[in-house]
């Protein structure tokens, strides 16, 4: 019983690995950096920069709104299709800052690094993949 | 050979281990929610709309987490985490802890990213709610029970190293040893400890394949049971192979190596052993000394007495 109870378990990680999902959580693939980088491409890094009411704009980090930088990049398709979505992450530093000025605008920035033979060569592009600003759809 | 599959599953471990990894265990969660993983307790400030349910939320009725959930969430895992920590009624608040916490890794896990290193510490809140009462220090009792928990803690330590190779091969591809993905980790969260080895992609590779050789090996620290000081100085290598992680990248996976120091003889471990001793020997020291004081005041004394 216990020794099946023990299989069970075994068989279950090692079926999620090869065919199953995080959704499948706690039984989910253990997949930290897994996936493959191309050492002649481009390594990416993602940020989320915040404009308040006086006019300062500034990064965030994970702690912040509890939003973190890897759920940015989980949920990026969604932020693309519907940069509103960045309102509720600005409500959310909001409600973690109740003291700071309101926040006016967001925009997810994406900086890639180019790379050759997995070295940096220097060159960087910087892409707004999302952006909104308050009372601009109004 | 039945015998060695046999004590693979069920070799008696003591129960002084059990006192000490409910102590870890409580102490993990009393320390994670401040100074670990802080962003799990900020979720509480997040809109529901930004919520994304994993399966065993959507097929179980729980709620979108608000700011009580969260709050309230932690406040049961601190609450039940003390007793367990001291050994008050462990079983019972063993399973409001894991309940509670399962709960908390929902919250943490449900926003767009699912983090892998808690799996092994969620079997071992499960297996040692299933434990017996213990006291620290006890190396006369055994259980089997005992035994096969710990095992099955230590079979999801190993796997977590063991399939995230798999995992590699399948997301990354069999070329995931070449690719530039410690180049690519370093950008983003690299230190002084490892900045420096972006001008040395070469070495970045061998340590790829460094990397999944040791990964695919770590299964053997189960199989080598019978050789306890073969198996603690693996364990103690993997010790350090995180220390270096973390060094490198600042990712620890603290919940996983709480979890996996139930390869360790901690029953060897006594602090009310080691107080009494102390004591002891304070009391012993102080008695030798007043019995010299006096001896030396009134050697008559001691003569005739």
């Amino acid at each position: 019983m216990r020794i099946a109870a023990t299989l069970a378990m075994t068989f279950a990680l090692m079926a999620t690995s090869l065919w199953g999902t995080d959704d499948f959580f706690p039984f989910a693939p253990f997949k930290m950096y897994s996936h493959a980088h191309d050492p002649d491409g481009w390594a990416n890094s993602t940020s989320l920069v915040l404009t308040d009411a006086t006019g300062r704009s500034f990064p965030i980090g994970d702690n912040d709104t509890g939003f973190r930088r890897a759920e940015l990049e989980g949920q990026l398709s969604r932020f693309r299709e519907d940069p509103e979505l960045l309102a509720l992450v600005a409500e959310a530093y909001e409600r973690a800052h109740p003291d700071s000025p309101e926040i006016t605008a967001a925009e997810v920035v994406i900086t890639s690094y180019e790379l050759k033979d997995g070295e940096r060569t220097g060159a960087e592009t910087v892409e707004v993949a999302a952006a909104w600003t308050e009372g601009a759809d109004a | 050979m039945t015998r060695y599959v046999n004590g693979f599953f069920f070799t008696p471990v003591a129960l002084g281990r059990v006192a000490a990894m409910r102590f870890l265990a409580g102490l993990f969660v009393c320390i994670e929610w401040w100074a670990y993983k802080p962003f799990i307790i900020q979720h509480r400030y997040l809109p529901e709309d930004l919520y994304q349910p994993l399966l065993i939320g959507r097929i179980l009725p729980i709620p979108a987490p608000n700011y009580w959930i969260v709050t309230g969430t932690l406040t049961v895992c601190l609450a039940a985490a003390v007793p367990v920590m001291f050994g008050y009624r462990p079983r019972l608040f063993g399973w409001i802890l894991f309940i509670a916490y399962f709960e908390w890794m929902l919250i943490y896990n449900s926003y767009g990213k699912v983090d892998h290193a808690s799996f092994g510490f969620m079997v071992l809140l499960l297996v040692l709610c299933m434990m017996p009462e213990a006291r620290w220090g006890d190396r006369t009792h055994r259980s089997e029970r005992v035994g096969w928990g710990f095992n099955l803690v230590q079979i999801a330590v190993v796997c977590t190293y063991f399939l995230s190779t798999w995992s590699k091969f399948r997301y990354g591809g069999f070329d995931w040893a070449n690719s530039g993905v410690f180049t690519w980790a370093i950008i983003r969260r690299g230190t002084v400890f490892s900045d420096w080895m972006l001008d040395f992609p070469q070495l970045l590779t061998a340590a790829q394949w460094g990397m999944v050789a040791f990964e695919l090996l770590t299964p053997l620290v189960l199989f080598v049971y019978p050789w306890k000081r073969i198996q603690y100085s693996i364990i103690a290598f993997f010790y350090v192979f995180h220390v270096a992680i973390f060094a490198a990248l600042t990712i620890s996976f603290l919940p996983h190596l709480f979890a996996m120091a139930c390869f360790l003889p901690l029953e060897r471990v006594d602090p009310q052993g080691l107080m009494r001793r102390v004591r002891a020997k304070r009391k012993g020291r102080k008695d030798a000394r007043e019995h010299r004081d006096r001896g030396e005041s009134d050697p008559e004394l001691t003569a005739t007495g």
